[in-house]
């Protein structure tokens, strides 16, 4: 089982829209079983697959649905409210995955309250244990066994909801426009990289797939530049594959967005063909020993 | 025209590179895992040894104990390490190898008490490859070298394992440049390290009893040219009660000749018309009338001034007669 993190601290970068890509990619086209966590408190990747629901008692927040299995009159059911998030992990709630519109596809979603809870502490001996959670999480047998490929999105922070990302995942993705801004982003993330292997055991490696270029603009000189300068100093990690600035992408963002997904265009779709190629580098650079 | 070019700022480029680099040559480095306390031992040859047990920690100390005021004070201190491993955890991983079945500590002895003291059941430990004697050694050394509480007796007997590990392993005597490359201190500092492996037995017996606890004293007697001086500053330091912290009152008296001789004390009067026709009568003397004008201002009907003055004409005796006798 692989589990794909994508991480990156500045916002608007195509963080959720990376995940989107890669959660349907190996579910629709390689038909894989993916496990999709949405760890960001704004909900955007949850909200992609699950009608998502505003809490009541945070006007800006998200709250999973309730869920298709619950049942109030169940005595089973009776000390659950039945929602479930991933967000749970952090206070011992059980974690049921939600099921979507592609077969092989499910997912952990988004609490808005909770996550930002997790994100705030800060006593030293509970960081450490959120720190700890989501691996403690992925590597039950339950969990390993359902599943090929963890998919998950972070918020963007390299607060402590993020580094219990890292410690959980196989292998590492950076989304990134190429500008000044998104790029000192990157640098965040390198160093969380290297934490991360420093403090892991030489036989279980975090994998540094790279860094994608998104929402890429080959007319101008300005992401050009900022692709060659940054495949100059980290040759091994920027990816050949770029994707570009195209409407398609935010449209597939949008509710009711037909077809759902990028991988139901027509074959010869532009958007569709770079992504494919995109994520073929990517499953190339995979942690193999996983 | 030209086009502006673009590239990411140099310090993020270096960033980038150095960050890279690092973690690829780094990898590994601060991997630690929990494991269980029962599954750890204490180095029973460890030089930072902790003068109470696992046993009197638990169930406490009995006040008869010759020892009690030393254990007092290490339980004193592990209690206060307990109390801030109670509030974040073990912060550092203690450092283990694999000897037969156990865990052997190399580094976090202390931390690994005041974890069984807190009742933990386990603590986070990395897993060294079983390190050679002089590793080992040199290992216990970098950790217990920055220690302020320990003593130069316990830094000696560890400084004295890693030579003498050093020389087993590589067949060669440690020096001074290799002390100081090794443990990473000026040179001056490892000198006086060197100084301490060099000294002799009289010299280490005092770091033993602890009336040695200075570096630099030790460095002192060791280099002191005047043999006979250190001889006698040695004997007078063995035959003192507690530590000594200074030479500089020995110094003085041992690199003369004569030695101290017994101070005559010349007694007392009620009078001081005895004291001022005393006084007159030595200035009077051929050999002291040049120092008549230090003692004009005596005030005879003070006490205090004529002690004073008495202690200032004494000096000025012996200083008188002693060139004489030169
Ligand atoms: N390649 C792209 N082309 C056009 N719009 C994009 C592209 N990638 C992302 N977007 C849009 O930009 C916004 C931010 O992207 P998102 O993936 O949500 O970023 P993040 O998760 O890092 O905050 C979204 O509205 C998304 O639809
Ligand atoms: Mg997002």
């Amino acid at each position: 089982m692989s589990i794909i993190a994508v991480v990156n601290n500045k916002g608007g970068v195509g963080k959720t829209t990376t995940s989107r890509i890669l959660a349907e990619y190996y579910s629709i086209v390689k038909n894989e079983r993916v496990l999709a966590l949405d760890m960001d408190p704004q909900a955007n990747f949850s909200n992609r697959y699950l009608k998502m629901e505003i809490d009541p008692y945070q006007q800006e927040g998200r709250i999973p649905p309730l869920h298709s299995t619950y049942d109030p009159n169940s005595p089973e059911d009776r000390d659950w409210d039945g929602r479930s998030s991933i967000a749970g992990i952090f206070f011992g709630e059980m974690v049921f995955p939600y099921t979507t519109y592609i077969d092989t596809l499910e997912i952990a979603p988004s609490h808005s309250s909770k996550l930002l809870l997790a994100e705030a502490v800060i006593r030293e001996e509970v960081v450490q244990k959120v720190y700890d959670q989501l691996s403690k999480f992925l590597t039950l047998d339950d969990v390993k066994n359902s599943y090929d490929k963890i998919i998950i999105d972070t918020p963007p922070s390299k607060g402590p909801v993020t580094i219990s990302v890292v410690r959980a995942a196989t292998d590492l993705l950076i989304p990134s426009i190429m500008e000044p801004q998104p790029i000192e982003g990157i640098y965040g993330m390198i160093h969380l990289w290297k934490s991360e292997t420093l403090r892991r055991p030489e036989n279980r490696p975090l994998n540094l797939l790279g860094v994608l270029p998104n929402s890429y603009d080959r007319r101008g000189i300005i992401h050009k530049d900022h692709y060659d300068s940054l495949k100059n100093e980290m040759p091994d990690y920027v990816l050949e594959s770029k994707i570009g600035r195209r409407l398609i992408y935010a449209e597939a963002d949008a509710d009711g967005a037909a077809p759902p997904s990028i991988f139901m265009y027509p074959e010869k779709n532009v958007a569709r063909q770079e992504v494919i190629y995109a994520c073929q580098e990517i499953d190339e650079r995979m942690n193999a020993n996983v | 025209m030209s086009k502006k070019r673009f590239t990411i700022a140099p310090d993020l480029a270096s960033g980038l590179r150095n960050t890279i680099q690092s973690a690829s040559t780094n990898q590994g480095q601060l991997h630690y895992d929990m494991m269980s306390i029962d599954a750890i031992e204490p180095d029973p040859e460890n030089p930072r040894k902790l003068s109470i047990h696992r046993n009197e920690m638990l169930n406490g100390l009995n006040t008869s104990d010759p020892n009690y005021q030393t254990k007092q004070a290490d339980l004193e201190a592990l209690n206060d390490l307990a109390e801030s491993i109670k509030r974040v955890g073990v912060r550092n991983a203690i450092e283990v190898y694999k000897e037969g079945q156990k865990y052997r500590i190399i580094s976090g002895e202390r931390r690994y008490l005041a974890s069984i003291l807190l009742g933990q059941k386990s603590i986070p430990a990395r897993i060294n490859p079983k390190p050679d004697e002089f590793n080992l050694r040199y290992m216990q050394w970098v950790e217990n070298i920055n220690r302020q509480d320990l003593s130069l007796r316990e830094k000696y007997i560890n400084l004295m394992a890693m030579a003498e590990a050093y020389q087993k392993t590589h067949n060669a005597e440690i020096n001074e440049k290799m002390l100081q490359d090794l443990i990473g201190i000026s040179s001056s500092h490892a000198y006086r390290y060197y100084c301490l492996l060099r000294a002799d037995k009289r010299i280490i017996d005092l770091v033993r009893a602890g009336k040695l606890n200075n570096l630099k004293i030790v460095q002192e007697l060791v280099s002191m040219k005047d043999k006979g001086a250190r001889e006698q500053i040695i004997s007078w330091i063995s035959s003192s009660k507690g530590e000594v912290t200074s030479l500089e009152n020995y110094k003085t008296v041992a690199g003369k000749k004569a030695m101290v001789s017994k101070a005559i004390s010349l007694g007392k009067v009620n009078n001081s018309n005895i004291a001022k026709y005393l006084m007159d009568i030595v200035l009077s003397d051929a050999r002291f009338n040049k120092h008549q004008h230090k003692f004009n201002n005596i005030d005879w009907s003070s006490a205090k001034s004529i002690s004073k003055a008495f202690q200032a004409l004494f000096k000025t005796m012996e200083t008188e007669l002693s060139s004489e006798e030169a």
